[in-house]
Formats: structure tokens, sequence, C-alpha cells
């Protein structure tokens, strides 16, 4: 009996799968072509890149990164500019750009935050393997694997040095970069760092006008000022920085020991070395303290003043979700032709309009939350950041700052050590 | 000067050693902790972007969004669900009178559209994926009038795959979804489309 209902059960459903499916669709008979005996043309459907090249990608990467390690613990620029040039080759030109590990930031994100967004390994590793060798090496991925960054370390040929207190402002943008893209793909609302990725429409030699002039100024700056992207824009570089920072086996300026020459100081065109700073004097120590105490007491301010900044833009930022966007639109009275195809979808849909409004108002309240604990975490970086700015620390050689370290290797040939090692110099006349 | 280095180099930096050591521990714990918290939600096969037909509106955007010129979105005949009409809501502008391939009487902008004659009184359609720019022109005028033969799909050919697809982003239905690589179309006219339409 169970079985008998159970295929009953079956065959309905399955009939009135099918009469939905015909009735939807069938309002001329389809012809069984009794004189001509006509068969329906077959059309073959290209399939996509196959499955298994993702991983082969993955073994590049990895191989990548592994190589730029060697090529850094051998002290050797070539291979290293060499590396750099495959990458721009194969992630660059034969793979165009997606998905990278910049880009990858984001959908990482959406996993964490969404449970119902499904994530590839492939990018969960592409997110995860340069991150880890920044732990350990620095970021070797910058230097010669990312496409992004090989590309314009390629391309520099007169580096100029930008003023200080430019680039300490200007290196607080991927801070706020890194917070928006955070925000909007936690929020399912947006890519951005793959919208305004300047360097793939170069890639796919394709691109929107606007995009197109991005791509060419970035690259006509990257002539002449060390890798503008990755120093002053790139999201994904204030993780690899936090990584890089704390990593145990970072290359050196000199093979040995620094002998405090100061030959490097002008070799790096991404304003990375730190030089020699005396131990502060009493009197420097006690203008130290005062600032710090000043410091730490506007700290709490700016953090609450960066939450009521998230909290107040959080309406304007989630108008950017197509959700909120589709409800607004609902609502609002003269509609732009971009709303009328909104409601007309929704429409089609069939859902119901106060499903839509509940659900524009949780994104709202996701949006709210979010943007107030990224503007209070805004506001204390911020604090951080100019704290670190006037905090000197005692240090006697010349050092790469681990942090902002490219790992590009090209201040080693400045070192006179380098040049001994090579035996390009003599002991003794270096002694002398 | 020798041994000042060596001084120098000693205590204070082994302390800050420990702690970036310990630092560097903490950071990758938190990695672990990220890849640990998507673990679940990780597929082995990547995926790529497709348009769910049941969601589109035919608005035109699909034309002049994607990254790729022409744009990587195609249209699709399924021909076991085409009454293969004479009068093709796909193929004639509104108000032909007489149905024949003269130019000025195509609904398509870029003579994608082919039409041949089978037998009395049906007429077989068919696309020229080269030329097609996927207006959905064509897909609108069956979809309103006919048996909906005509459907958008993004063709694998020509598109890039890009993590965020930018038509996704000026999709005003939501119709662009990933599949699975293995199974990248959603067609028409297929039984194997039936569970897929809830």
């Amino acid at each position: 009996m169970r079985n008998i209902s159970k295929i009953l059960f079956l065959s309905a459903v399955i009939m009135l799968g099918f009469s939905s499916f015909v009735t939807a669709v069938d309002r001329f008979p389809r012809p069984d072509f009794t004189e001509t005996k006509h068969q329906h043309p077959v059309v073959q459907h290209v399939q996509p890149r196959p499955a298994v090249l993702e991983y082969v990608d993955t073994a590049v990467l990895l191989a990548c990164l592994i190589l730029a390690v060697l090529a850094l613990r051998s002290r050797s620029r070539r291979n290293m500019s060499l590396l750099a040039l495959f990458s721009v080759i194969y992630f660059g030109f034969y793979k165009q750009g997606c998905v990278c590990s910049v880009g990858s930031l984001q959908n990482m994100t959406q996993a964490i935050f969404q449970s119902d967004f499904f994530i590839p390994l492939v990018v969960v590793l592409f997110f995860v393997l340069p991150l880890i060798f920044a732990l350990f090496f620095g970021r070797v991925f910058c230097a010669a694997v990312c496409p992004l960054g090989s590309l314009q370390e390629t391309l520099l040929i007169k580096p100029v040095k930008v003023p200080v207190w430019l680039e300490k402002l200007l290196r607080f943008i991927p801070y706020l970069y890194l917070s928006f893209a955070i925000l909007l793909a936690a929020t399912g609302t947006a890519y951005i760092i793959c919208q305004f990725d300047p360097f793939v429409s170069l890639y796919r030699m394709n691109g929107s006008f606007n995009m197109l002039v991005l791509t060419g100024s970035i690259i006509g700056i990257s002539l002449f000022v060390g890798r503008p992207y990755c120093r002053f824009i790139c999201p994904y570089s204030v993780l690899l920085n936090l990584c890089s920072k704390f990593s145990s086996w970072h290359t050196a300026i000199t093979p040995d020991k620094c002998v405090r020459c100061g030959l490097c100081k002008d070799a790096c065109p991404y304003g990375a070395i730190r030089f020699p700073e005396p131990e502060a004097s009493d009197v420097e120590n006690k203008k130290q303290k005062r600032l710090l105490k000043i410091l730490l007491l506007i700290w709490p301010f700016l953090i609450i003043v960066g939450a009521g900044a998230g909290l107040f833009s959080a309406e304007a930022l989630s108008h950017l979700n197509k959700t909120v966007e589709r409800a607004e639109s609902l609502s609002s009275g003269q509609k732009t032709p971009w709303q009328l195809d909104l409601v007309t979808a929704f429409r089609q849909t069939g859902a119901a309009d106060k499903d839509l409004y509940a659900q524009a108002t949780r994104i709202l309240h996701q949006f709210e939350i979010g943007s107030t604990v990224i503007g209070g975490g805004l506001g204390f970086l911020l604090g951080l950041y100019i704290l670190r700015m006037n905090i000197r620390r005692r240090q006697d050689d010349y050092l790469p700052d681990r942090g902002l370290c490219f790992s590009c290797g090209r201040c080693h040939a400045y070192c006179p050590r380098e040049q001994l090692r090579l035996k390009k110099l003599k002991e003794e006349n270096n002694a002398g | 000067m020798d041994n000042q280095i060596t001084e120098n180099a000693d205590t204070p930096i082994t302390r800050r050693e420990a702690l970036r050591k310990a630092v560097a521990g903490i950071i990758f714990l938190a990695i672990g902790a990220a890849g640990f918290t998507v673990f679940g939600r990780t597929r082995k096969k990547r995926t790529v972007w497709q348009i769910d037909h049941t969601k589109c509106i035919q608005c035109g955007r699909c034309a002049t969004q994607c990254v790729v010129t022409p744009s990587a979105v195609k249209c699709f005949h399924a021909f076991n669900v085409c009454g293969y009409c004479d009068l093709c809501f796909g193929y004639f502008r509104p108000g032909t009178m007489e149905f024949d391939t003269t130019a000025e009487k195509e609904l398509c902008p870029t003579h994608a559209l082919k039409r041949k004659f089978i037998e009395e009184p049906y007429y077989e359609y068919t696309v020229d994926k080269d030329k097609c720019i996927g207006c959905s022109k064509c897909v609108k005028g069956c979809q309103t009038f006919g048996n909906g033969s005509f459907y958008l799909q993004v063709d694998h050919e020509h598109c890039v795959n890009c993590n965020e697809c930018s038509i996704a982003k000026a999709c005003p239905s939501n119709a662009f979804v990933r599949l699975p690589s293995d199974n990248p179309y959603m067609l028409k006219g297929q039984t194997k489309e039936v569970p897929r339409r809830t």
C-alpha cells in the first residue's frame, strides 16, 4: 500500500511539474514534421576551462612562491626579475586576472559572513598561501608572484622619491579601502576590488573607457613612482604587511653584518629602509612622553568619532546593495528606467512586498553594525598609526622595514658586504 | 668596531625576536581559524557564471555590461520548445505584415538570426553566435508572444569568468548564478531542467 501511494504521489508531482512547465511555455504546438522527418539541429555548447587547470594554477602559485623564496635566499635579483616576468605572463596575460589573491579576499569575507555562500577550494588556497609565505619569509608574493605587483615592478624605470609626509598620508588609504571592501563583500553587495582593478583591463586588452583611463594613469605613474598600487591602494597589502611584520626569515640588506656605511639608503624605491636612530636624549624623552599622553587622551575620541561617522554613513552605503535598492524603488514615486526594471524583476518572482522590505531592513541593520565597527576600528588604527609615527625606537643598523618591504632584493647589490661576498671587492680594500 | 656590533645585537633583539615569533603564531592561528570557518562552505569544484533564464526579464543590459566585447552572453535556442512559427515574434519587428527575410523586417540588430523553410507552415530559426550580442530583443519577443524557445545563456567560449561578473552586478533580477564548472549551462527544454526550476 505504501509503495502504491508513493508511486501515485511521485507521478502526481512529476505530472504537476510537467504541466506547469508545458503550460507556462507552450502557446503554439510543437511540430512533428510528418512530411520531411526534419530533425532538430544539435548544438554543441563549449565547456568552460576544466577544473583541473585551476589546481594547476594553484600548483604554479605554490611553485612561484617557493622559487621567489629561493631567489631571495640566494640574493639573486636577476632570478627575481625573471620570475616577476613569468608571473606577469602566466597569472596576468594567460590567466587574465581571475581569481587573484587580492580579489579572493572578498570571496573569503563573504564566505565567513554568509553561511549560504560557497567558495571553491582554489580561491581559499589563493587567499591563504601568500599570507602564510609572508608570515615566514616576508612579502615574496608581492615581489614576483602577484600579477599586479610584478607588472609594476617590471615597469619601474626611473624611481622618484615620494616626500615622506605624503607617503605617510597615502599609506593609510589601503586600510580605508580594505574596510570598505570587507563591508561590501560581507553584506553581499559588491566586490569593489575587482570592479576597480586597474590592471585587469590591460591583461584582457579590453575594458570600459573609465577603466582604461585609470589603467593608463596608474601605469604612467608606476614608471616613476615605485608600485603606486601596492603601496597606496592595494587592500590585500594590509594583511601581507601585518604577516610580514612578524616574519622570522625576512631578507636582510646585508648578507652578514651591517657596517653602517649608508650606501643602501637610496637603494629602495619604495621607502622601506629604516635608518639607524640614536637613543633619544632626556629632553626628547620628556617631549615624547607629553606627546604620548595627549595621544592617549585623544585615542578614545578618535574611536568614537570613527564609529559615529560609520553609523552616520551606514544608510547611504546600504543603497549600494541591490536588495535595498529594490525595496527603495518599490516605494519611490517617479521611477528611473533602472528602478522600473528592478520592480519588474521583483514582480516576476512573485514574492510578497513585505518580505522584500524585511530583507532590506535586515541588510540595513547589517550595514549599521558593520560600518560602526569598521569606523571605530579605523579610528583605533589612526590612533595607532599616529602613535607609531611618534615613537622612536633605538636602531643601530640599516634594516628593511619588514612590513613595507616588498622583498624585491634591489638593496642587496648596494651593500659592500654583498660585493665582498660576490668577490667583486677585496677584503683589505674595504677594511682600509 | 666588530665587538660593538655583536654587543648591540645581544639581549634586546632576542626578546624582540621572541615577541615576534609569538605574534606570528597568533596570526598563523587566525589564518587557520578563518580557513576552518569557511571549510564547511568549501567546494572542490570551481564555479562559473550562468543565467537563470526563469528570472531574466530581458532588460538588455547583458549586451552592454560585459567586460568582453561583444558580450559573452548569447541567445540560445531550444529547438524542441520552438513552435517553428511562420510569424516569429523573435525574428520579425512588431507590425510586420509580409513574412520574408528582407533585412528591414528583422528584429535582430546584428542579423544573427537565420530563418529557414522546413515544411508548410514551419520555419526553423537558428542563432549565429558569432554575430549575437546578447541584446535579448528576440528573447523578449518570443517570451511575450511565443513559446519562449529563445533564452539567454553565458557562452563559456567567450566568458572569462570574472570573480565578480560585471553583468551580474548590473542585472536587475539577480538572474546570474554560480554553477559548478562541470555543469555550466541551464538549458531549456531538457528534462534535467525541471528540478532546477525551484
